[in-house]
């Protein structure tokens, strides 16, 4: 669990790497929950990579958490875009943001792979797959959602910059 | 969690022997489990009545709060004999809790249902009932025993980190 949550504060850093010190700009809910749609199936694929041989084959995470990986993937264009346009407005540009969209993913997805490859236990992969298996009643969308209320809700009052990055109106 | 945390400060509330066992002893992740399962119904309906007047009538604890709490309230009569016995050792030992533990079960869940609602509606801070109305709305389409579920396996989780706690009350390490 606590490397899925080093994979997706590594994401944003990775993002964030000569950006600017921050900015008094801070991502709006829609912005925080385009950041999560994108990450998702970037975190995702990797960690039921990684958790497939600690799992047994009918694991939720393996079927289940495939699908929903899956249908956010499809439209990881989209996401892209908004996650990308919050991140350039909240952290201004770097050279790392100038390359081409599909380098940059490209690099995102080889950094995440290398975070999560084989370094997520047993007993993490069956409590990720057992905390999806109980939401999966939630869409794709009420689980972006959900994770994003989660994230707002977590940083707020807080003084510190993950709870500056996030819009206290939210 | 501050619901939970206001459900398992009960007994503390009434006395202060019970108070100082409070701080001393710690509640295991499935015995916090069952007293958030049936408390439950009684904080979300203690929630609508003290967010409603401030968050409007097209909020959703408005609209559908009691319909919410409701739908909790059959998983009540499962959770209660654990929920009961992990009250009664938040109480510690002495004249109070012996006084409790005596008492029938129908005439201590009433007491404990309207303790939890009126503790609820007197202390949840107004400025985060935005919040909570969007975690409640985007959280009901689960079934009941689900949120159950993820609550033990987070108290589960939280078990494994350093001094876990909910508010004052400490979570036995995993």
């Amino acid at each position: 669990m606590k490397a899925a949550f080093r994979t997706a504060a590594g994401l944003a850093a990775l993002i964030s790497t000569t950006a600017q010190a921050a900015e008094p700009a801070c991502f709006t809910r829609a912005e925080v929950n385009s950041l999560i749609a994108y990450a998702l199936p970037v975190v995702m694929d990797p960690m039921i990579a990684s958790c497939r041989p600690h799992l047994a084959s009918d694991a939720y995470l393996l079927s289940g958490g495939q699908r929903i990986s899956e249908v956010l993937a499809a439209r990881k264009d989209t996401e892209w875009k908004a996650a990308k346009a919050a991140v350039m407005r909240v952290w201004g540009g770097s050279k790392e943001l100038d390359m081409p969209d599909n380098v940059l993913q490209a690099s995102l997805n080889e950094k995440v792979t290398k975070e999560l490859a084989g370094k997520l236990k047993a007993s993490e992969c069956k409590d990720i797959s057992a905390i999806a298996a109980k939401l999966s009643p939630l869409s794709p969308d009420q689980l972006v959602d959900l994770a994003g209320e989660i994230i707002v809700v977590a940083v707020r009052d807080r003084k510190s910059k993950a709870g500056a990055m996030i819009c206290q109106a939210n | 969690m501050r619901a939970l945390a206001l459900t398992l400060s009960l007994i503390s509330l009434a006395s202060s022997q019970a108070a100082m066992a409070a701080d001393a002893a710690c509640l295991a992740p499935r015995e916090a489990t069952a007293v958030a399962s049936y408390a439950l119904p009684s904080v979300i309906a203690g929630t609508s009545q003290r967010c409603s007047p401030v968050l409007g009538k097209d909020a959703y604890l408005t609209r559908e709060g009691m319909k919410l709490s409701a739908r909790y309230g059959p998983g009540k009569a499962a959770a209660w004999p654990a929920a009961k016995a992990a009250l009664l050792k938040m109480g510690g030992a002495g004249d109070m809790t012996d006084a409790v533990r005596k008492l029938p079960d129908a005439t201590v869940q009433p007491l404990v249902d309207g303790l939890v609602t009126s503790m609820v509606v007197e202390q949840m801070p107004t400025d985060r009932c935005s919040s909570i109305d969007r975690a409640l709305w985007l959280l009901s389409p689960l079934p009941p025993e689900n949120t159950a579920e993820l609550i033990a396996l987070s108290l589960g989780l939280m078990a494994q980190g350093k001094n876990p706690r909910i508010g004052r009350i400490a979570i036995c390490k995993g």
